[in-house]
């Protein structure tokens, strides 16, 4: 025998599927954007994660608001300070000078290391194409030779030290080369031996790394210090410390902490900051989902309510042959549920397409499509159509089947 | 004195509707007795109450005051009960079928009975058989006449073996040739199967098919009770 809710349902076609669209609408936004939201920004922390440090030395007083900061902020003294106090527990302390680059339409944080500490910057990722900036260090000795020579105490402390773009970028000296990762060359249409504007210099593409590295840009440190730093060339943005083997983060952290005065944080916490930062994205990504949502059960609610007025008679009938509230309940419930469920299949089938049409159009962007949120958003489904589908059943069985009949 | 062979019997059922100068005195004092396997017919003017009275007998609505003996079991006035009775023993057929558009007639009659609980048997062939729709059973309603859908409803009224078959009208929206053949149906079942019947008509032709006529006017029967 026919599933009468069923039947109900095939019996409207159209609107039955354009009522499961408007479900799937909801289930498709609730998906994707959510996997937008959440993939992009774990997708950051997942590569800061791939740093093989275990803290994070940052200025004093940046806490939590580190995740966005660039520029010059903390003394590159103190990694000498931390190697010669902490020597014990600490293998090794990486300066990286941070800021912000234009490329392929899109800003990215560019961090400046210098060539010795790649391996750890970037999880001892090698190459896939080209080679590292300024590998021989030419770069950095030249300038650090211009800039930080010794004292012979005759010379003026305002004496400005002019350096040209063409002398920064004199064959040899290697200091405008930028390493970039896969995933913006790939979206950015760039390879090996481009040259390119971003911050106001003219670049050179001598590499590119794996997707997955800290950022997506790396460029020699000193050049970031001297062009984005104000031409002091003695302070970075932060610090990675790797701690020797078998030594607790947590105490290492406070002794730092204490011998330098600057925020010394564990790099784990760093996903907790992008969090707290941009979290409030969440809320909204969140809220119009739900309001999607609601909007999309709404449409449910009044279909079925339409399809219980327009079956009063029908349900009359069922009453007159003896059929329980239960029994009518349950018939409008069941169409609820398989009206959500066709829109829910709909929504997550929608979803993947969705997020490949997202990746296209933005090959920078991380949409995570889980089974958590293809989760939530079932269990989200499932609440919304015995909700939605409440009210038209209690209407149904609130049916006066002798009013309903009488009027023939 | 009720009669063990009496399947229904109504005593002095009162009815009415709404509430103070609006209200409606619709059945007042009725009593009648149907006997087991008896074709009653009931007519009467529009308006006199017929259609309250198979609702009150077919409990559908209780009566404000009397009562109703259905098998020689009094009715309460709680809904579960009224429900279960009607469920049990009751076949209501109406003037315009009522059939689920979105189901095939067969399954009009399936469920039915699901809604009573019970499964399709052998009994709901030999309706289709006896009531000639059997080359209709897979078909819906949009894609069958009208004399086949008031036939399928008449096999979806029986199908549960009723113990009281309540016909509102049943000829009324049928034409001359249709309603014939609709009531020689029902004179079968009465004399085949020892159905009760009570049917509700205009009709005096219709009427003429009953073994009894009761008479309706004004909310009280004025002939052919029993």
């Amino acid at each position: 025998m026919a599933y009468l809710p069923l039947a109900n349902l095939l019996h409207h076609k159209l609107r039955s599927l354009l009522s499961a669209l408007g479900i799937g609408i909801g289930i498709c936004m609730l998906i994707t954007l959510s996997g937008l939201a959440r993939g992009s920004l774990h997708e950051v922390a997942d590569r800061w994660e791939s740093v093989d440090a275990d803290l994070i030395v940052l200025p004093r007083g940046w806490g939590d608001n580190a995740s966005d900061k660039s520029g010059s902020g903390l003394a590159d003294g103190y990694a000498r300070k931390i190697r010669a106090d902490h020597g014990e527990m600490v293998a090794r302390v990486v300066p990286v000078f941070t800021w912000q680059m234009k490329l392929a339409g899109q800003d990215h944080m560019a961090a400046g290391v210098d060539p010795n500490d790649w391996p750890t910057l970037t999880g001892g990722r090698a190459l896939s194409e080209g080679r590292l900036f300024d590998p021989n260090g030419a770069f950095a000795r030249w300038i650090e030779r211009k800039l930080l020579a010794p004292s012979t105490g005759e010379e003026d402390e305002e004496e400005i030290v002019e350096i040209s773009p063409e002398q920064l970028a004199e064959a040899g000296r290697s200091g405008l080369e930028l390493v970039i990762d896969s995933r913006l060359a790939e979206a950015g249409g760039l390879a090996v031996g481009q040259r390119v504007r971003a911050a106001n210099h003219d670049w050179e593409i001598v590499g590119i790394v794996p997707a997955g590295a800290m950022t997506r840009v790396f460029l020699p440190r000193r050049a970031a210090q001297f062009l984005f730093g104000s031409g002091d060339i003695r302070k970075s943005t932060l610090m990675f410390v790797k701690l020797r083997r078998g030594v607790d983060v947590g105490p290492a952290a406070r002794a730092i902490q204490n011998t330098i005065r600057q925020d010394v944080v564990p790099l784990s916490r760093y996903r907790g900051m992008l969090v707290e930062k941009f979290g409030i994205l969440f809320v909204y990504v969140d809220m119009v989902n739900v309001i999607a949502l609601v909007i999309a059960f709404l449409f449910i609610m009044v279909t079925l309510y339409t399809m219980v007025l327009q079956r009063t008679r029908e349900i009359a009938i069922l009453r007159s042959c003896g059929a329980t509230g239960l029994f009518i309940l349950r018939q409008v419930l069941a169409e609820s549920v398989l009206l959500t469920g066709l829109g829910t299949a709909i929504g997550i089938g929608l979803s993947f397409p969705a997020a490949w049409a997202i990746r296209a159009a933005r090959p920078l962007l991380t949409v995570a499509i889980t089974w958590q949120w293809i989760a939530l958003a079932i269990a989200a489904a499932a609440a919304g159509a015995l909700l939605s589908g409440l009210w038209p059943a209690w209407r149904a069985v609130k049916i006066d089947v002798v009013e309903a009949l009488t009027l023939e | 004195m009720i009669d063990s062979e009496d399947i229904l019997v109504a005593d002095e059922l009162h009815k009415s509707f709404g509430t103070g100068p609006a209200r409606v005195h619709v059945l007042r004092g009725i009593s009648l007795t149907v006997g087991r396997g008896e074709f009653v017919a009931v007519m009467g003017p529009s308006g006199c109450g017929k259609s309250t009275l198979l609702h009150v007998l077919g409990l559908m609505t209780p009566p404000d005051e009397g009562r109703v003996v259905l098998a020689g079991r009094p009715v309460g006035r709680r809904a579960a009960e009224l429900n279960a009775l009607r469920r049990e023993r009751i076949g209501f057929v109406f003037q315009r079928f009522n059939l689920l558009g979105e189901l095939t007639a067969m399954d009009n009659v399936a469920i039915s009975l699901r809604v009573r609980g019970r499964r399709r048997d052998g009994h709901v062939g030999e309706l289709f058989e006896m009531l000639g729709i059997t080359h209709v059973a897979g078909r819906k309603p949009g894609q069958m006449s009208i004399g086949e859908q008031q036939r399928v409803a008449v096999a979806r009224a029986l199908a549960h073996r009723p113990a009281l078959l309540l016909a509102d009208e049943p000829t009324g929206n049928l034409d001359s040739a249709n309603s014939e053949a609709l009531l020689e149906h029902f004179r079968r079942i009465n004399v085949e199967e020892r159905q009760t019947i009570v049917m509700i008509t205009h009709s005096a032709e219709a009427a003429g098919t009953a073994d009894r006529v009761v008479r309706m006017k004004d909310g009280q029967i004025v002939d052919g009770p029993r």
